[in-house]
């Protein structure tokens, strides 16, 4: 027994170290995944109090640009308004698309997009109605998945983010496809799955899909950039300019879908069955 | 451990996670070169601090990195790993007779070049792990080794023009 404590007491710095190395490496498996519980985030108290007040302090260098972002955004939905009021006046027999989103706004705290996995931390939790899974979008297009959310704090996985995937669709055609980011470059993105017959050109719009009730459907991911057509594969390989700049992303929407839980439980039931 | 080195560490603590959560994460040399420096803290830990201190403290200043990261153990796994291979480093070269009293591992206490392969090693050490867990996808693990050796460098760059900054260049016997 004593030699035991001896050997033990000998390497107990080797001990150590082990043993917080496998602390880490749980944590990294149990907290890191896509879909795993989330306790040690930047929206937590401390953590999302830093960022908020950082972030009070540096807005006001970004006021112009924020104003004019605002004030294009304006201009669109007036412009959309402009093109809807025929419809408005009819009576409408079925609800429009975007009555079963609502949406809410949050000021984006933190963000970061030159890591492999990239985050946003915005200033609006489960306070304001914001859940885990929520998408997130900005006046651009797509931004993000709630990750974990606090009382006034919400982390989010940027769609910067190699495990990220987004249902999405050529405009042109409506082909299924699916929108990726390859952990390169924060402006460009790859799409995936689009069988080699279909002709994609350069300038395509890609959005998403709607099958998810994470975004709403219609909403711009990026346009293509480029295709290539590798005789070797069976997709073609497409590189997307992302709509949205994340480099200086500072309002954005985060999408709250009525009838998630509602679409979710009737999915679960088919794969159930089956 | 008294009180005047436990309050000096701390300050120098936040001041590190501060610079590295609100400065240097969103700077990016090329949008590839990423500056850790918060390892400086590490690397700059008094001689005198026990083996197992030292880990400990490496540990929660990576997890607290992590936190505002959210990068939960990533960070944290890659400074024990710093502060383990510190423990030998600093074993292996330490003086006939050992370190003095107050004595720190720093540019001006152990001279440039010590200092030079010192931190070369495990800052290294440090980004090799950081990335390849970051890089969490096979077709990523060769841009990750080039980011982690760039990094690298821009991280020493960082820490050598900090101690020439911020640290007092002629000899006071205890100060961080």
């Amino acid at each position: 027994m004593r030699e035991l404590f001896l050997f033990i007491y000998r390497y107990r710095i080797f001990a150590v170290f082990l043993a917080l190395q496998l602390v880490c490496l749980g944590l990294i498996v149990t907290q890191n995944s896509y879909q795993g519980a989330v306790f040690l985030s930047s929206s937590g108290k401390v953590a999302g109090t830093v960022y908020q007040t950082a972030s009070d302090a540096t807005s006001y260098l970004t006021l112009g640009e924020e104003n004019r972002a605002l004030a294009e955004e304006n201009s669109r939905l007036r412009e959309q308004l402009g093109l809807m009021a025929d419809q408005l006046r009819k009576p409408a027999f079925l609800p429009p698309q975007d009555s079963v989103n609502t949406y809410l706004i949050a000021r984006v705290v933190n963000n970061s997009i030159y890591r492999p996995t990239n985050y946003l931390t915005l200033n609006q939790g489960s306070a304001a109605g914001i859940q885990p899974g929520m998408g997130v979008i900005g006046p651009n297009g797509v931004v993000g998945i709630v990750k974990a959310v606090s009382t006034h704090f919400a982390t989010v996985f940027s769609f910067l983010h190699t495990d990220v995937s987004v249902s999405a669709l050529l405009k042109k055609d409506g082909t299924i496809c699916s929108a990726k980011w390859d952990g390169k470059d924060y402006g460009h993105a790859k799409v995936e799955y689009v069988a080699r017959h279909i002709q994609v050109s350069v300038g395509d719009s890609v959005l998403t899909s709607g099958f998810s009730p994470v975004f709403p459907p219609g909403t711009l991911i990026g346009v293509v950039k480029s295709v290539t057509r590798k005789d070797s594969e069976t997709f073609l390989d497409i590189d997307i300019e992302l709509s949205t700049d994340f480099a200086s992303v500072s309002y954005v929407y985060v999408v709250k879908n009525r009838f998630r839980a509602e679409k979710e439980a009737l999915e679960q039931q088919n794969t159930k069955s089956k | 451990m008294n009180s005047r080195l436990f309050i000096s560490l701390l300050l120098s603590f936040l001041a590190y996670i501060v610079a590295q959560v609100l400065i240097f994460q969103h700077i990016a040399l090329f949008g590839l070169a990423i500056g850790y420096l918060y390892v400086g803290f590490l690397l700059l830990l008094p001689f005198e601090l026990a083996p197992i201190a030292l880990l400990l403290i490496g540990f929660f200043c990576g997890l607290t990195v992590d936190v505002f990261y959210d990068t939960p153990g990533i960070h944290a796994s890659a400074s024990v790993l710093l502060s383990f291979l510190r423990i030998y480093l600093v074993k292996q070269t330490a003086p006939t007779g050992g370190y003095e009293a107050g004595q720190l591992p720093t540019i001006r206490d152990m001279g440039l070049r010590w200092f030079l392969v010192y931190s070369a090693v495990l800052v290294v050490a440090h980004h090799l792990l950081l990335f390849l867990i970051e890089a969490s996808d096979f077709s990523l693990v060769g841009r990750s080794l080039f980011r982690a050796g760039i990094s690298a460098s821009f991280t020493l760059m960082l820490l050598i023009t900090v101690q020439y900054l911020f640290y007092p260049q002629q000899r006071t016997r205890r100060r961080l």
